[in-house]
């Protein structure tokens, strides 16, 4: 795709818009870029972009910026239902997304991931498994690098692996992966794809592009995910926790098997997994199907997945004070998300729960709150719906995270974990669930050391 | 820092192309009269060559100044102030030819009216940079971004300047559509011209007079009609091919202005339909890489500011080579970078400086 000279508009600057805009800067586009978001939240991304020449609009979408453009690259927090967005494509303007426009130019094999739950572990898994058999790998997507970035180091010979989101799924064209990856399907989003088909049918686009030598791996425990087998071209690979499948992976016994097209083998114990939590196996089968298929030796896969930590913010261990332990998994911004981590930890849960809702259903944790937590702990503006919705544990309104967290700590008594996962977005008191996690880290860290420096203090004055 | 890329090479030749052919056909329609006036047949072709090097030189400078740095209020509204005063202070000025144009400074003389068309084009830019999404609020954004205009013209009409005020009309109009302005707001702003119009023309005898020379130049050929008739002959003489450069009659003296506002026909006598089509072919590419740079650039302050000056040049051309075919009731307006003037051409060339500059822009 030719861009040099044309006039470009990328809408919202978050790193992929700022990444987008830069690239296409480089490449002699005129570009100008719109954001909602006030100069004053922006004060970083707009001196970097006005050194590029780049033109920004902060504070609103300008209607008539919209008009007279010749391609609109948007970023993935851009509904897509936007008054101007609807209009510019009316007028025939060419709207894509950052993955499209990176697709357009990236060489090499790519691996996409997506699903509700999980992306991040899997990508990251994959990644590194792939990368274990010495081949030039480059991971990221929606979390981490944008896909754009990978522009000028990507060669036919890369593999590229990519976390890739329904929203972005939303605006391909000719996004093409050799390996398509879904997870799981669950209600998640709802605020901006207003119904489940929507939301399932944008997740099936990543197969859109396939071909016959391409390979789409599917969750053989995920009925929706069962239903896409058939909108795909790709050989089909499944995965499965429950059940022996036809090609793919999955448990049987306790150990991870692959069956592949030729033959049957077995890649590893389950007891060698070092992540944590059911939800965990179904990531790790996987990223075993993606790593198998782009001719991954399974010795290596081994190696990969017995010493793969979690991924930060995801059921992240944080540290243990007193016997109770701290678990950060912020990158929760959903029910399902929550539920998730609560199935991780039999019982004795004390559980942070809100932030900006996103239009969820709380009353769905409430068989599990009943079972395995003790109390939960409400934050931010969602917190009078879920005070509403919730049954089966005792709830306490905090506000705060740090009150949230004094109030859990001081109640938890040992063997109790302590887990922040809130089942809804952070932008109500945090920039982003990374800064949330790292608040929440950080506040553990700071008990931690109060009660070391306690304990010192108490020995010492016991010697005394 | 901004990345540059070169200025737009098509642009800049054109403009030294003009600027030349100007001071050719200046020499050409000047030097008889100037022997007879002055006792030196280069008397004007020197005076209008030093403008020349002044306004190329300027141009040179001012291309190589980031237009950004003009978006202040501070300058903005100290030109147009300073515009506004000069305006109002040729009036304290001995007039030339009944009219109050010019401002004497010792052997230096120049129009305000000038400065007019470059200071409303900055004031547009500017303040429309930052309200054009909602041009179609006329109370708080179409009035007050054309007020000054209507200002400035006012003044130039009392000078009495009639053209020269149409021609900043017809350049804030042409700003104000890029900025995204409804047609029927033009519709409207012509009809509430009809009126003042009507008063300016129809009871101004020597206006009116012009009109009606315009409508049938051969009713009063000694007199109101002279003037037309005069260039028509000059342009039916040259024909195809021309009389060839310095060859003309038309001006040894039967043609008034001949180095001035009606130096087009002098090209059109000497140099033939070739040479006339040539002035219009240099600023047909002016106009479209005028109009390219404003349009593909992103940022709205360059877009207005781009398009003003290309309307400019444009819409001056346009009156001029009018009026010089007998499309036109007579106006005194220059041919851009060609007829003989020192104020207009520097002018022009600076701020088409601003233009170049522009399109060094990555953005």
């Amino acid at each position: 795709m030719e861009v040099k000279g044309k006039r470009v508009l990328v809408v919202g600057l978050g790193k992929s818009g700022i990444a987008s805009a830069l690239f296409l800067a480089d490449r002699g586009a005129r570009v100008a870029v719109s954001d909602t978001k006030s100069e004053e939240e922006l004060p970083r991304e707009i001196p970097l972009l006005l050194d590029r020449g780049i033109v920004v609009e902060a504070g609103y979408h300008g209607e008539r910026t919209f008009k007279e453009q010749e391609l609109i690259v948007i970023s993935p927090g851009v509904p897509a239902d936007v008054p101007q967005l609807l209009q510019a494509r009316q007028a025939g303007i060419p709207v894509i997304g950052e993955v499209e426009l990176a697709a357009r130019y990236l060489k090499g094999k790519i691996v996409a991931i997506t699903g509700s739950n999980g992306k991040t572990t899997t990508t990251t898994l994959a990644g590194e498994i792939i990368a274990a058999s010495g081949r030039q790998t480059l991971v990221g997507g929606n979390i981490g690098t944008p896909a754009i970035s990978f522009v000028e180091s990507a060669t036919d010979e890369t593999w590229i692996v990519l976390e890739v989101s329904s929203f972005q799924l939303e605006t391909i064209e000719t996004f093409h992966p050799k390996i398509a990856v879904v997870l799981n399907v669950t209600p998640d989003h709802l605020d901006r794809h207003h119904t489940f088909a929507n939301y399932a049918a944008a997740k099936a686009r990543i197969f859109e592009n396939q071909a016959s030598n391409d390979f789409a791996v599917l969750n053989a425990d995920d009925a929706t995910c069962i239903a896409m087998a058939d909108k795909t071209k790709a050989g089909v690979y499944w995965f499965s926790r429950q059940r022996e499948v036809d090609h793919g992976a999955f448990v049987s016994g306790d150990s991870i098997i692959w069956r592949g097209a030729a033959k049957e083998q077995a890649v590893m114990p389950i007891a060698e997994i070092s992540l944590k939590g059911t939800h965990n196996v179904e990531n790790v089968l996987a990223a075993v199907c993606s790593g198998m298929l782009a001719g991954v030796d399974p010795a290596h896969i081994r190696r990969i997945v017995a010493n793969f930590k979690a991924v930060e913010h995801r059921l992240e261990y944080v540290a243990t004070i007193r016997g109770v332990q701290y678990y950060n998994d912020s990158k929760a911004t959903n029910v399902d998300a929550t539920i998730k981590a609560l199935e991780s930890f039999p019982s004795g849960i004390h559980l942070i729960l809100g932030g900006k809702d996103k239009g969820s259903d709380y009353s769905v944790l409430n068989s599990l709150l009943e079972n395995r937590v003790k109390r939960v702990y409400t934050i931010g503006s969602a917190a009078a719906k879920i005070e509403s919705q919730v049954r089966g544990s005792e709830v306490v309104g905090a506000g705060t995270i740090d009150n949230a967290l004094r109030r859990a700590s001081e109640s938890a008594t040992p063997g109790d974990i302590v887990l922040l996962a809130p089942a809804c977005a952070s932008f109500d008191q945090f920039v982003s669930y990374e800064h949330r996690g790292r608040v929440f880290k950080d506040l553990v860290k700071q008990m931690e050391a109060r009660e070391l420096q306690h304990a010192g203090s108490a020995r010492a004055g016991g010697k005394g | 820092m901004a990345k540059r890329v070169s200025v737009d090479k098509w642009l800049f030749t054109v403009i030294l192309l003009l600027v030349f052919l100007g001071l050719i056909m200046v020499f050409s329609a000047s030097a008889v009269m100037a022997r007879e006036r002055f006792g030196s047949s280069y008397s004007f072709l020197l005076r209008q060559l030093g403008w020349a090097g002044a306004g190329i030189a300027a141009m040179l400078v001012v291309m190589n100044i980031d237009y950004k740095q003009y978006r202040r209020s501070s300058i903005v509204f100290t030109f147009l102030g300073f515009t506004c005063l000069l305006l109002v202070g040729v009036f304290l000025f001995h007039d030339s030819h009944n009219t109050h144009r010019w401002i004497k400074l010792g052997p230096l003389s120049f129009q305000p009216s000038e400065l007019a068309k470059p200071a409303i084009i900055l004031y547009l830019a500017y303040f429309l940079e930052s309200r054009w999404q909602q041009i179609a609020d006329w109370k708080h954004v179409l009035l007050p971004a054309a007020a000054p205009s209507l200002l400035l013209a006012a003044l130039i009409v009392k000078e009495p300047d009639l053209g020269t005020a149409v021609a900043c009309m017809a350049i804030t109009t042409s700003v104000l559509y890029i900025a995204g302005m409804k047609m029927r707001y033009l519709g409207y702003g012509f009809l509430a011209s009809l009126l003042p119009l009507y008063f300016l023309i129809v009871h101004v005898s020597y206006r009116w007079h012009r009109i009606i020379a315009f409508l049938d130049p051969w009713k009063d050929p000694q007199g109101h009609g002279f003037h037309i008739i005069q260039s028509m002959i000059a342009v039916s003489t040259g024909g195809l091919m021309g009389t060839g450069l310095m060859e003309g009659k038309q001006k040894l003296f039967y043609l008034p202005e001949p180095h001035t506002d009606f130096i087009y026909a002098n090209i059109a006598e000497e140099l033939g339909l070739w040479g006339a089509a040539l002035v219009v072919i240099l600023f047909s590419i002016f106009l479209y890489r005028g109009i390219r740079t404003a349009l593909r650039n992103q940022d709205p302050f360059a877009r207005f500011l781009a398009t003003g000056i290309t309307a400019m040049v444009v819409v001056q051309a346009l009156i001029n080579m009018s009026v010089v075919l007998g499309m036109m009731p007579t106006k005194g307006i220059p041919l851009p970078f060609i007829s003989y003037g020192g104020s207009s051409l520097f002018i022009t060339l600076a701020s088409v400086g601003v233009l170049l500059n522009i399109t060094q822009q990555t953005d």
